[in-house]
């Protein structure tokens, strides 16, 4: 009986074997296994955290901080039908993000600090201990992180406009109130799955972030044609009176400068290993 | 043929006629795992069991190859697993006042541990027949208990509220998605009561006052 039971199991596991891996259709590819040149995942982390500086500087400066003066008003409740305002700077990378996180690209982005006016996007654990090294030393810091099992890299946020400071330091809400011009106010937060990225890869995840600056740009310029009296909307921008720039003219100006510091980013990555190669 | 390989011959095959059937579009209800959650009682299964990439044999194949670590990573078999994705193919917001992937920062680390708000399915446990099958009002300190608000113009402010562990009374306020159009409550006497709150989770029709603000799509596919 015993040997009957054995001849029986032997059969079935051969019979298995032949129809998983002999005859079987071709196998399903392998998501993890990585194809062409791989560039360190800190690349990709710079490249996205160098386009969404120049969207938030564009943003902070030509349309918050000079549309101010041209008119217009901007507040953390702007989603409110009643109020005609735009986002904030903070609000409006919050927006950018919620669209990178509907796309397929695995990245994610978060703003946070150690003084922030909501106390949700208040940092703590681990993240607290990178802020304060980054505020020693001005570089971005890179880390893994186990229970999502995402490499995690944040940039310093600085104060680039003197509308930073003084909504900062005249917020209510606001645990800081000594805040300077380009301070380090909080951090950028990046997370991606993957230790190594191909070149596809980075373009992937750099067109997602303009994607989220530019619908939410779009989701402002909606808003503002709702206004009481909405600005002007073509090729002007808030420096020459009641105007806001169009998407594709903000967008235009925005690529121009986010896309030499991508590539910058990428050639001098290029650089570094030719040089390492010539060296070993 | 004797009485015993008769009998035997007869099982198998009613038992393969009966799992045939159970397998037709009809009779899905039929092996259904437990009541849907209310809003979802018209949904096909199809709408979240979304078939996996390749036939039962390469998926099979796969995993055997994982498992012998002849391949880094498993490949979902027969369908493809729940997750967040299925979840905002319907129910995408604009203004989502608690998504879910805002809980993957470093930061929740032990709200992830305790209760895995970064998982929709963590409160939303399909077919349970309720709204929301795991939430406690205390789960909000996991994140809330250091909040301050100077200029407070509710009737208890809130760091009196969290100092008295009045944690039933989030909800009774602040509809934890936003989702409703409605002007915040700030006489804490007049929110929602805990019951209500309850009974909303179960099954009931939403305590929150004005309409919906998103209405989730009625199936995946809609455009």
């Amino acid at each position: 009986m015993k040997n009957k039971i054995f001849v029986i199991s032997v059969l079935f596991f051969i019979s298995l074997s032949i129809y998983l891996f002999k005859t079987a259709p071709e196998p399903l590819a392998d998501s993890s296994i990585k194809v062409g040149s791989q560039f360190p995942v800190s690349v990709l982390f710079r490249a996205v955290a160098a386009e969404n500086a120049v969207a938030r500087a564009i943003y902070t400066t030509e349309i918050v901080g000079k549309g101010k003066k041209a008119g217009l008003k901007f507040s953390e409740k702007w989603r409110n039908k009643t109020l005609d305002a735009g986002p904030l700077p903070a609000l409006f990378l919050k927006e950018a993000s919620k669209t990178i996180e509907k796309s397929p690209v695995p990245l994610g982005l978060f703003l946070g600090s150690d003084f922030p006016i909501v106390s949700t996007n208040k940092f703590s654990g681990v993240q607290v201990e990178k802020l304060k090294q980054i505020r020693v030393d001005s570089n971005p810091a890179f880390f893994y992180f186990t229970d999502i099992k995402r490499h995690v890299a944040m940039f310093p946020d600085y104060a680039v406009a003197e509308g930073c400071v003084t909504c900062h330091n005249e917020h209510p809400d606001s645990p800081k109130k000594d805040w300077k011009l380009n301070d380090i106010m909080g951090a950028t937060t990046w997370l991606y799955p993957d230790e190594t990225v191909s070149l596809e890869e980075i373009m992937d995840a750099v067109s997602v972030v303009r994607s989220g600056i530019v619908t939410a740009y779009l989701q402002y310029l909606e808003k503002c044609k709702k206004f009481q009296n909405p600005p002007e909307i073509g090729n002007k921008w808030p420096e020459q009176g009641y105007f806001l720039p169009s998407s594709e003219v903000f967008l235009a100006a925005y690529e121009q400068e986010a896309s030499q510091q991508t590539l910058k980013i990428l050639l001098s990555h290029t650089a570094k290993t030719s040089t390492a190669l010539k060296d070993s | 043929m004797t009485t015993k390989v008769y009998g035997y011959s007869m099982g198998i095959s009613v038992s393969i006629g009966l799992l045939i059937l159970l397998l037709q579009q009809d009779f899905e209800t039929w092996h259904s795992s437990g009541d849907l959650n209310p809003g979802h009682e018209k949904l096909d299964c199809k709408e979240c069991h979304i078939a996996s990439e390749g036939t039962i044999r390469q998926q099979l194949q796969a995993n055997v190859r994982f498992y012998l670590d002849q391949r880094h990573t498993e490949n979902d078999f027969v369908f493809t697993k729940i997750n967040n994705k299925h979840c905002i193919a319907c129910h995408d917001r604009e203004d989502d006042h608690h998504p879910s992937y805002r809980f993957n920062e470093p930061k929740f680390k032990k709200a992830r541990e305790l209760i895995h708000p970064e998982l929709c399915i963590s409160c939303h446990q399909e077919h349970t027949g309720q709204r929301i099958s795991h939430f406690k009002a205390s789960d909000c300190q996991l994140c809330h208990k250091d909040m301050r608000i100077e200029d407070d113009s509710i009737t208890v402010p809130h760091d009196e509220l969290i100092k008295r562990e009045d944690w039933h009374t989030c909800l009774g306020c602040h509809d934890y998605h936003g989702n409703h159009e409605m002007k915040l409550e700030t006489t804490v006497g007049r929110s929602i009561k805990a019951q209500k709150i309850q009974a909303y989770f179960n099954s009931a029709d939403s305590p929150y006052p004005g309409k919906l603000i998103h209405k989730a799509k009625e199936s995946i596919y809609e455009k």
